[in-house]
């Protein structure tokens, strides 16, 4: 009798402990693009704010054609400052985009994924840095 | 060994379940950032300062975390269009915009012993002598083991 009650009670505290963590899953990526520029025609700037409560652990850019059909470009991000972290404040990288055909209006797309296989995706239209653009702006 | 198979059946129980950690094997607790300072050393580079291409920039910074460390990046930017950064506390004297040619671009991860609540970063960093001169984003991004980063930006000028 004792046996059995023992096993009951093992039962329902591993099916309330285990339920509690599987509560704790944490809330998907953001991702806020500040900024999407060809720049000297062979560089795209990119300037985001991430944030992943359950740390990221992959991110990639992406390009496609302004109708969605064509991938002109992609490259995962790696290094410290990006991968394994709560939060990128101020992600800002320039992609090597010489020869890829990129124009303004294509369509960046922004994908984290954190440890817990939540995906999160931001797109901005590309736009082109002009000659006279060459002003103070903050990349916060 | 029957009366004591319910009890240990108990134990094994709550440790597979009552970890109050997450997944990733971290602390959830952790809501302090890590700290890069110039604490008790003579922190380099700082804003404003002028360094000649093909010397060295010799990097100095302390960084602290109030559980554990975990690594450090380092990142060098051309600054020709004078934007600026969250961190960036101190205004210097810019030389006019302009577009680059050749800018430096310098990028690398470095490691921090592990368990380390302190550490003295002390780095050569050679500045290549066939780069723009102009003025350069110096940014530091610390990440202690918990995933927490913090970011220092400093604002320096290549002759």
């Amino acid at each position: 009798m004792s046996f059995a009650l023992a096993l009951l009670c093992v039962c329902s505290l591993s099916f309330i402990s285990c339920k509690g963590n599987e509560e704790e899953k944490p809330a998907a990526p953001t991702i806020v693009i500040a900024e999407a520029n060809i720049e000297e025609e062979s560089e795209l700037c990119v300037e985001a704010n991430v944030k992943a409560p359950g740390k990221t652990a992959a991110v990639s850019v992406s390009v496609r054609s302004a109708d969605g059909s064509a991938l002109k470009f992609t490259e995962k991000v790696t290094g410290v400052a990006y991968i394994g972290v709560l939060e990128v404040p101020e992600f800002h990288k320039h992609f090597d985009i010489a020869d890829k055909g990129l124009t303004e209006g294509d369509i960046l797309e922004f994908t984290v994924t954190d440890a817990f296989g939540q995906t999160t995706t931001a797109k901005k239209s590309i736009t082109k840095e002009e000659e006279d653009e060459h002003e103070h702006h903050n990349h916060e | 060994m029957k009366q004591k198979l319910p009890i240990l059946m108990l134990l094994c129980a709550l440790c597979a379940c009552s970890s109050s950690e997450d997944s990733t094997g971290d602390n959830p607790k952790d809501m302090t950032d890590p700290v890069i300072s110039g604490e008790g050393i003579t922190a380099n580079p700082i804003d404003c300062q002028v360094y000649r291409r093909g010397e060295l920039i010799p990097f100095n910074y302390v960084f602290t975390d109030n559980v554990e460390l975990g690594a450090f990046n380092i990142e060098i930017h051309d600054n020709f269009d004078h934007h600026t950064h969250g961190t960036t506390s101190v205004d210097c004297e810019l030389e006019p915009d302009k577009s680059p040619v050749a800018p430096w671009r310098y990028n690398r991860d470095f490691e921090i012993p592990q368990g380390s609540k302190s550490y003295t970063a002390r780095i050569d960093i050679p500045i290549p002598a066939d780069v723009d001169a102009g003025d350069y984003h110096f940014m530091v991004r610390l990440t202690d083991h918990s995933g927490r980063q913090t970011l220092h930006a400093v604002a320096i000028k290549l002759q």
